[in-house]
C-alpha cells in the first residue's frame, strides 16, 4: 500500500470567485428584464385601446372609478397571448396563458365603495433553449442551455372610492406587490457518460408597497375627465429570507378623457407615464420610463340572441419598460371587442381581440414581434 | 337591429377554439437567441490536481464460483485454468410420467450429452481444440486447488472431444460414455474440463452465474426414444450449511496456475487471480460544495505489460467505494462497492502513455456523501475480472508528477439569483 498526502494546499490560491449570474435568457422583445406588462386593464378597457381605463371600475388604476359602483361586483379575466418572434430569418411561436386581473368591490351607502384587486404588473413567463459549441476539459462539445422562467410580479390593491356628487369622484388605494419568479436553468451535453448535466433552480420573491389616488370629474353630461397617480415605495427581490436587491415600485401618472355626446356611444382617450427606471437597482437589464397613449370607441351594437351587445374598438401605443439588446421597444396595438349581458343582466361577458406589433427603436436590432391577445372578462353582480 | 346567431357561429367557434388552445402554454422561444438572451451559461473552468492521496493494488477476493464464465486455458507456462461442473445428484431410479408411480432402477444410459455454451470473445483458439473431461469426484473441498487438480489423470478420463475452431460458435454438445454416468448413479458426479491443442488454448464457458442454464447433462434411461430424457443442471450439495456458497460451487474455474502479478511499484488491474486498484481522493471543498462539476477526468499513465496478450483489449470500469471510515483495510474496502454509471477505459496491456477515464458522475455521488463518514474512493477493475488473464498496469501516486494519477475537473461556478 502506498500512501501520500496530496499537496492540496496549493489550491488555496484557487479562491473561488463563484460568479452569480443573472437570468437574462428571456428570448423575446416583450419578456426582457422582469417581463411583459399586460397593462392592468380589463377586457373592456383593452378593447378601447385603454381609452376608458381611467374610468373603468374593473381596471385597478384609478381608485376613484369604483366610487359609484351601485352593486357588489366581481370580475375575472383570462387572457392568452399568441406571440410570434421573428429574428434573423428564424421564427418562434409561443402561447402564454394569463389570468391578469381579478377585482371585486362592494358599495358603502350610495356614494362610496371599497374594492380589492389583484393584477399582473409584470409577467416573466418565457423559455429558451440554445445550442452552442463549448470547450470542456480540452474537448469541444455541443452544449444545450435551457432556461425556463415562470412567474410574475402582482399588484394587490385595496381601494376606497367616494363620490360626493355625480360630478366628482375621488379614490385612494394602497398596494402590495408580491409574486415569485422561478428560474430553471440546465446545461446538458449529448455525451452523458463524459459530461454531467448542470441543473439549477432559483426562486425569487418580491415584496413592495405603493399608494395611489385618483379623481374623476364630469363637468357636463357629455364630458368626463380622470386623473390618477401611484407613488411607489420600496420593492425588494428576495431569495428565501434574504433580500437580494432593493429598488422602488414604479411611480405612475395617468390622465383620461371621455366624450359621451353621441347617444349610445363614448369616445375616450388616455395617456400615462410609468417610471419603470425606479426598478433599475433590481436588474442589470436597464428599465426605462415609458409613455402610453390610447384611443377607443364604445358603442351600442346590434342585438344578439335577444341581448344587447356593446362593440368596442381602439388603438394603443406604448414603449415597453425593459431594453432589448440595448434598444427601447415600441408596441403598437389595435383591438376590437364585444360585450353582452346574461342572467337578467347580472353577468357581463366581454371578449377582446388585440393585435400588437413590437419592434425595437434601434433598427440594427432586427427582431420583430407580433402578438394576438385574446381577452375574456366575466363580471358578476351576485 | 337583431343579428342572426347562426351567422356569427364561425366567429364564436374560433374564439372558443383559441380559448381552449391557450390552456396549454408553449413558452419555448429560441428565435431571439443569442441577441435577446446573452450570457446564459457562463464559462467552464478547468483545473488539474493531484487529488489521489492513496492508491493500492488489492486482490479482487471474488468468491469461488461467482464468476460469470468459466475460463478453460492451457497456455504453456503462463496459465492453466480448468472448469469444474458438479452434478451432485445423478438419479438411480426412474419414474415414468403419468399415473404409474413405480420406480424403475436405472440400468441403461443412452444418448448422454453434456451441453455447454461457449463465449469466444477474447478466446485463443488453434485450428483444433480438444476438451478432456475427467471424473474428479472427491471429498476434497472445492477450494483445495492442488488436490482437485491432481485428479486430472488418465485413469479418470471420461472422454475427449476434438472440435474444429469453426465449430466453436455458441453451443457444444459433448457425448458422454454411458458407463461414466452409470458409475455415479445415486451419487454425485463432478466433471473436470481441460482444454488442449497444438498451440495455446484459451476459451470461456458460460457459468450458471453468467447465463440462464447454460450447461445441461442429458441422457435417456432406455434406447426407446419415446421415453423422456433425464435433464440435469449443475448442482452442488456442499457445503450443506451454506446454500448460497453451494449454489455458486455448482460450476467454477479451477485456477491451477495464474498470471504473475506486476511489481509493487505499479497499479495492476486484471490478471489471474484477479486484482483491482483502490484509489482514495481528497477533493477541494469548493468542488464539492460550491460549483457544478461538468466533467472529471482521471488521468492515468500506463506502463506496458508484455507478459501475456499485450495487444488484446482490457476494459476497465470504476466502481464507487461505499466502505465507511470504520473499514480501515483497503483490501476489504475495495470489495464494498457500487456500480457507477460512468465511462469505460479500453486499453491494451502493452500500451503506454496517459489514459483518461471520465468519472464526473462519481464526483456528483460524492456531493451527497460526507467524506468524514465515507472516504471518497473508487475501485478500478476489469470488466472480465476473474475470467481473463489480461492485466493493465499504471503508475502509482509515488511516481513522477507527470506520471502519477491526476484528476482534471471542469466546473461551472455559475449561480443564478433569478434576477434579470
Amino acid at each position: 500500500m502506498r500512501h501520500r498526502t496530496a499537496a492540496l494546499s496549493s489550491l488555496a490560491v484557487l479562491a473561488i470567485a463563484v460568479s452569480f449570474s443573472n437570468a437574462n435568457a428571456q428570448g423575446a422583445l416583450s419578456t426582457q428584464g422582469f417581463g411583459y406588462p399586460p397593462g392592468q386593464m380589463s377586457t373592456r378597457a383593452l378593447a378601447t385601446g385603454g381609452g376608458i381605463v381611467e374610468f373603468d371600475a374593473d381596471s385597478p388604476l384609478n381608485p376613484a372609478a369604483i366610487a359609484l359602483s351601485s352593486d357588489p361586483r366581481m370580475f375575472l379575466q383570462y387572457e392568452p397571448e399568441f406571440r410570434r418572434l421573428t429574428n434573423a430569418g428564424s421564427t418562434s411561436n409561443t402561447t402564454t396563458a394569463r389570468f391578469p386581473l381579478f377585482s371585486a368591490s362592494v358599495p358603502i351607502g350610495s356614494h362610496a365603495s371599497v374594492g380589492i384587486s389583484s393584477a399582473t404588473l409584470l409577467d416573466r413567463s418565457s423559455a429558451t433553449s440554445v445550442t452552442r459549441e463549448m470547450e470542456v476539459g480540452g474537448t469541444v462539445s455541443t452544449v444545450t442551455e435551457s432556461t425556463r422562467l415562470l412567474g410574475a410580479i402582482n399588484d394587490l390593491r385595496l381601494a376606497f372610492g367616494w363620490a360626493p356628487s355625480m360630478k366628482f369622484q375621488l379614490g385612494l388605494g394602497i398596494h402590495a406587490y408580491t409574486g415569485q419568479n422561478r428560474v430553471f436553468f440546465s446545461q446538458s451535453f449529448p455525451d452523458s457518460l463524459r459530461f454531467s448535466t448542470i441543473s439549477q433552480l432559483s426562486t425569487l420573491g418580491f415584496r413592495g408597497y405603493a399608494g395611489s389616488a385618483g379623481i374623476m370629474v364630469r363637468p357636463s353630461r357629455n364630458f368626463g375627465f380622470a386623473l390618477s397617480g401611484r407613488k411607489g415605495s420600496t420593492l425588494q427581490a428576495r431569495s428565501a429570507d434574504s433580500a437580494l436587491a432593493e429598488a422602488n415600485v414604479p411611480d405612475r401618472v395617468g390622465f383620461g378623457a371621455a366624450y359621451e355626446g353621441i347617444p349610445g356611444s363614448s369616445i375616450s382617450v388616455h395617456v400615462s407615464r410609468d417610471m419603470w427606471s425606479r426598478m433599475n437597482d433590481l436588474t442589470s437589464t436597464e428599465a426605462v420610463d415609458t409613455w402610453e397613449g390610447g384611443l377607443g370607441i364604445e358603442s351600442l351594437g346590434p342585438r344578439l340572441i335577444q341581448r344587447q351587445t356593446i362593440l368596442r374598438v381602439g388603438a394603443r401605443y406604448r414603449t415597453l419598460p425593459f431594453l432589448a439588446a440595448g434598444s427601447e421597444v415600441d408596441e403598437l396595438s389595435f383591438a376590437g371587442g364585444i360585450g353582452t349581458q346574461f342572467f337578467r343582466n347580472r353577468a357581463t361577458f366581454d371578449v377582446t381581440l388585440e393585435r400588437a406589433g413590437r419592434k425595437p427603436k434601434d433598427s440594427e436590432v432586427g427582431a420583430r414581434e407580433r402578438a394576438y391577445i385574446l381577452s375574456f372578462g366575466l363580471r358578476v353582480r351576485p | 337591429m337583431e343579428l342572426n346567431f347562426a351567422r356569427l357561429r364561425p366567429a364564436v367557434f374560433l374564439i372558443f377554439a383559441a380559448f381552449a388552445a391557450a390552456c396549454t402554454e408553449k413558452l419555448d422561444n429560441n428565435a431571439g437567441c443569442p441577441i435577446l438572451c446573452p450570457d446564459q451559461g457562463g464559462t467552464i473552468s478547468t483545473i488539474t490536481i493531484d487529488a489521489v492521496t492513496l492508491d493500492s493494488t488489492v486482490s479482487a477476493l471474488e468468491g469461488l464460483g461467482t464468476e460469470t464464465s468459466l475460463l478453460v486455458a492451457t497456455r504453456g507456462d503462463t496459465i492453466d485454468a480448468r472448469a469444474i461442473v458438479r452434478f451432485d445428484s445423478i438419479p438411480a431410479k426412474y419414474r415414468k410420467p403419468g399415473a404409474d408411480t413405480t420406480d424403475i432402477d436405472v440400468t441403461t444410459v443412452d444418448s448422454a450429452f453434456l451441453r455447454m455454451r461457449v463465449d469466444t470473445v477474447g478466446a485463443k483458439l488453434p485450428s483444433n481444440l480438444t476438451l478432456d473431461l475427467y471424473d474428479v469426484n472427491s471429498t476434497a473441498p472445492d477450494s483445495a486447488v492442488a488436490a482437485i487438480a491432481a485428479l486430472f489423470t488418465a485413469d479418470r478420463l471420461i472422454t475427449s472431444v476434438t472440435l474444429a475452431k469453426s465449430a466453436l460458435k455458441d453451443t457444444i454438445n459433448i457425448p458422454i460414455p454411458p458407463a461414466a454416468i452409470l458409475a455415479r448413479k445415486g451419487g454425485p458426479m463432478r466433471i473436470g474440463i481441460r482444454a488442449r491443442g497444438p498451440e495455446s488454448v484459451q476459451v470461456r464457458l458460460l457459468s450458471e452465474e453468467g447465463a440462464g442454464a447454460p450447461t445441461i447433462l442429458s441422457y435417456r434411461v432406455s434406447p426407446d426414444t419415446t421415453i423422456a430424457k433425464v435433464v440435469l443442471g449443475p448442482y452442488s450439495k456442499t457445503p450443506s450449511d451454506q446454500p448460497i456458497l453451494a449454489s455458486s460451487l455448482a460450476d467454477y474455474t479451477l485456477l491451477v496456475k495464474g498470471t504473475a502479478t506486476g511489481p509493487a511499484s505499479q497499479l495492476n488491474i486484471g490478471g489471474l487471480p484477479a486484482r483491482r486498484v483502490y484509489m482514495r481522493f481528497e477533493i477541494p471543498a469548493f468542488i464539492i460544495d460550491s460549483v457544478d462539476v461538468v466533467r472529471a477526468t482521471l488521468l492515468l499513465t500506463q506502463q506496458p505489460n508484455l507478459t501475456i496478450d499485450p495487444t488484446d483489449t482490457v476494459s476497465i470500469i470504476p466502481h464507487v467505494s461505499l466502505a465507511g471510515v470504520a473499514v480501515t483495510d483497503v483490501a476489504k474496502a475495495a470489495q464494498i462497492t457500487a456500480v457507477a454509471n460512468t465511462d469505460t477505459l479500453h486499453v491494451t496491456p502493452g500500451g503506454s502513455g496517459v489514459k483518461t477515464l471520465e468519472i464526473a458522475n462519481i464526483i456528483n455521488v460524492w456531493r451527497s456523501q460526507s467524506s468524514a463518514d465515507t472516504p471518497r474512493a473508487i475501485v478500478l477493475l476489469s470488466t472480465l475480472e476473474g475470467t481473463s488473464p489480461l492485466e493493465a498496469r499504471f503508475y502509482p501516486v509515488e511516481a513522477a508528477p507527470d506520471q502519477r494519477p491526476r484528476l482534471r475537473i471542469s466546473y461551472s461556478a455559475r449561480k443564478s439569483t433569478g434576477l434579470p
